[in-house]
């Protein structure tokens, strides 16, 4: 899943990167609003974590800009103002979820999956013959047994779940599993599907389609 | 109601009774008291008199005259008893009329004036349970209690936004301790949820988290300050700002900016300690929102009323709309260098300013940055000191 974290305590922002990382998600990290406005405008991200507090353009405009544009991307609020008003208000603006600072770091990481499962044919847990993506805990198994992917693969094969059948692209695989330092020129979107080839097993699941992409 | 009645009744009845006394001396006394038989029998004798006409006529005269002055008596008294019956009769009767009109015309005025008065009952009622936006907003002539009600609704306004400023700062306040509580959080709860945290990682952990901390302490130092700025201190210290500016200059070196001080004397009376910071914290500002290679000119002088301390920095135009602003809580002048300052500068300076009994002023200049003088009372050799909670009942 591909985050965006705009925060304008540059310490905090990193750390919070940092542990977005370590649990699975493709994470890029911005410091003020116009840089969040164009990260959003350049790649449709899942989830879009939003200090409102933020110089340059605050952080309620940015999430006026995103809702009004359509944005696909599910708004998660975070801000010291935790006051009943500021969450109503907060919610009004077009945010999907508002959480108040301090809070625990698990509860953002469950609350960022909850906001990426959202929608339409993307439930919790998707079935395909005998694999099973439990995209709310990072797990998958296939015939019972437990697979051991990495953050990259997981990532691939929960979008390629939640595709229904579809032909996913690598360009959209780039742009959803990986954040904006990976270079779009290499192989390593191959390289991954093929590892995630290997550890799924026979009969082979991962289709690829000649010149679009791979479908499951 | 009740009270104002049997006043009323009282004062008629006292009334009643000096007219009656006063018309009973002034109408003519009774004082021959002829019965209605003595005067039949001189009427009798007048007659016969009369009648036997001749020898005796002076006689009969003498009778007539004495008779008539007999029946003149007569009737004067009559007519005095029946006078005084009526006027005591009618007083009584109109003073119980009267009384009655009173009662209800009373109770109905009354009413009219005591109804603002209830209205100011219930307003302070109102207020007391914690609702200081209620205003009685009475109409109606500008008479006292017109007056009264005014100068009620005044005092709630201030309390109001006494109130509101005070909450506001206390949000503000935690808002701004969340920030270093968050990074603290988030510091911990990202490095111990990897399953080997290197030495690295739990250094790079420790080191935002001590930064967290200086940045609480900071923030809790300046808050104190302030609250305790509110309460009463003996600022008795005789001081010449010219000296506190330059403990304050002593040992500050900021690059790239050119300090310009022109110290004259400047006698106040005050806390050595609460002044520099003041002056510190006006550098700092002037420091903090500078362009590189600008100036920062700090003069002291005095005048017949006030010691005046001036800070004039260059700097970025400052919109005259945002100067005021500055001087609230948490406010700063650019959202980038946040996480420098609280923003909690300039109000600082202006509490210190008043707890001083002094007035702070800002001004934007044309040419960027800002002009900021803080006046405070001169100390001369009969000036009392001024205390603190004097400093706002003179305002």
């Amino acid at each position: 899943m591909r985050v965006l974290v705009v925060e304008d305590h540059v310490a905090l922002a990193d750390r919070i990167g940092e542990g977005l990382r370590d649990a699975g998600f493709a994470v890029d990290v911005v410091y003020h609003g116009e840089a969040a406005l164009l990260s959003t405008a350049r790649t449709d991200y899942d989830v879009v974590v939003l200090d409102r507090d933020l110089p340059s353009v605050h952080g309620d405009r940015v999430c006026r800009r995103l809702v009004c544009d359509g944005s696909p991307s599910r708004i998660l609020m975070l801000t010291a103002a935790t006051a009943v008003e500021d969450r109503v208000d907060g919610l009004e603006l077009g945010a999907d979820d508002y959480l108040g600072k301090p809070f625990a770091f698990q509860e953002l990481i469950a609350r960022i999956r909850a906001l990426g499962r959202r929608g339409p044919g993307s439930p919790a847990v998707v079935r395909r013959g005998d694999l099973v993506v439990d995209r709310a805990r990072h797990r998958a198994s296939r015939a019972g047994i437990p697979l051991t992917l990495t953050r990259k693969e997981f990532g691939v094969l929960e979008r390629l779940a939640g595709a229904a059948g579809a032909v996913v692209s690598a360009e959209e695989l780039l742009e959803h599993v990986w954040d904006a330092h990976a270079d779009p020129f290499s192989n390593t979107v191959a390289v991954t599907v093929g590892r995630l080839r290997r550890k799924l097993g026979d009969p082979p699941l991962i289709e690829t389609v000649v010149g679009v992409g791979y479908r499951l | 109601m009740l009270l104002y009645t049997s006043l009323f009744a009282l004062g008629g009845a006292a009334l009643v009774l000096v007219t009656y006394v006063l018309v009973a001396q002034t109408l003519p006394g009774a004082t021959t008291a002829s019965t209605p038989g003595a005067i039949q029998q001189s009427i009798g004798q007048c007659i016969d008199a009369a009648q036997t006409q001749g020898s005796s006529a002076s006689d009969a005269k003498v009778q007539c005259s004495a008779l008539y002055a007999t029946g003149v008596q007569a009737g004067a008294a009559a007519q005095r008893s029946a006078t005084l019956a009526h006027l005591l009769t009618y007083s009584l009767l109109s003073l119980a009329g009267v009384t009655l009109l009173a009662a209800g015309g009373g109770w109905i005025v009354a009413g009219r004036i005591l109804r603002p008065v209830h209205r100011l009952t219930a307003a302070a009622r109102t207020a007391s349970e914690q609702n200081l936006s209620h205003r009685i907003a009475l109409e109606g002539p500008h008479d006292e209690l017109r007056e009264l009600a005014d100068n009620f609704d005044t005092m709630l306004e201030r309390l109001d936004r006494a109130f509101t400023s005070q909450r506001q700062f206390i949000a503000n306040a935690s808002h701004e301790l969340r920030t270093p509580l968050t990074v603290m959080r988030t510091a911990m709860d990202v490095v111990l949820a990897k399953p080997e945290p290197t030495r690295d990682e739990l250094v790079s952990m420790a080191d935002d988290i001590r930064q967290a901390v200086d940045h609480a302490e900071r923030l809790i130092e300046v808050l104190l300050v302030l609250a305790r700025n509110d309460q009463a201190r003996a600022l008795i210290e005789p001081l010449d700002l010219a000296a506190v500016a330059e403990d304050a200059l002593d040992g500050r070196r900021a690059d790239g900016i050119t300090t310009i001080a022109t110290l004259d004397e400047a006698p106040v009376t005050g806390d050595g300690v609460l002044l520099e910071r003041l002056v510190a914290n006006l550098l700092d500002n002037a420091e903090r929102y500078n362009v590189p290679g600008g100036t920062v000119e700090i003069t002291t002088t005095a005048d017949d009323a006030a010691s005046v301390l001036r800070v004039i920095n260059t700097g970025v135009v400052v919109p005259t709309d945002m100067v005021q602003r500055l001087f609230l809580p948490f406010s700063r002048l650019d959202d980038r260098v946040r996480h420098n300052g609280f923003g909690l500068g300039l109000t600082l300076v202006s509490s210190i300013a008043a707890a001083h009994g002094g007035t702070v002023d800002a001004t934007a200049m044309p040419t960027g940055g800002l002009d900021i003088s803080v006046r405070l009372p001169r100390r001369d050799g009969t000036a009392t000191p001024t205390s603190p909670a004097a400093a706002p009942a003179a305002q």
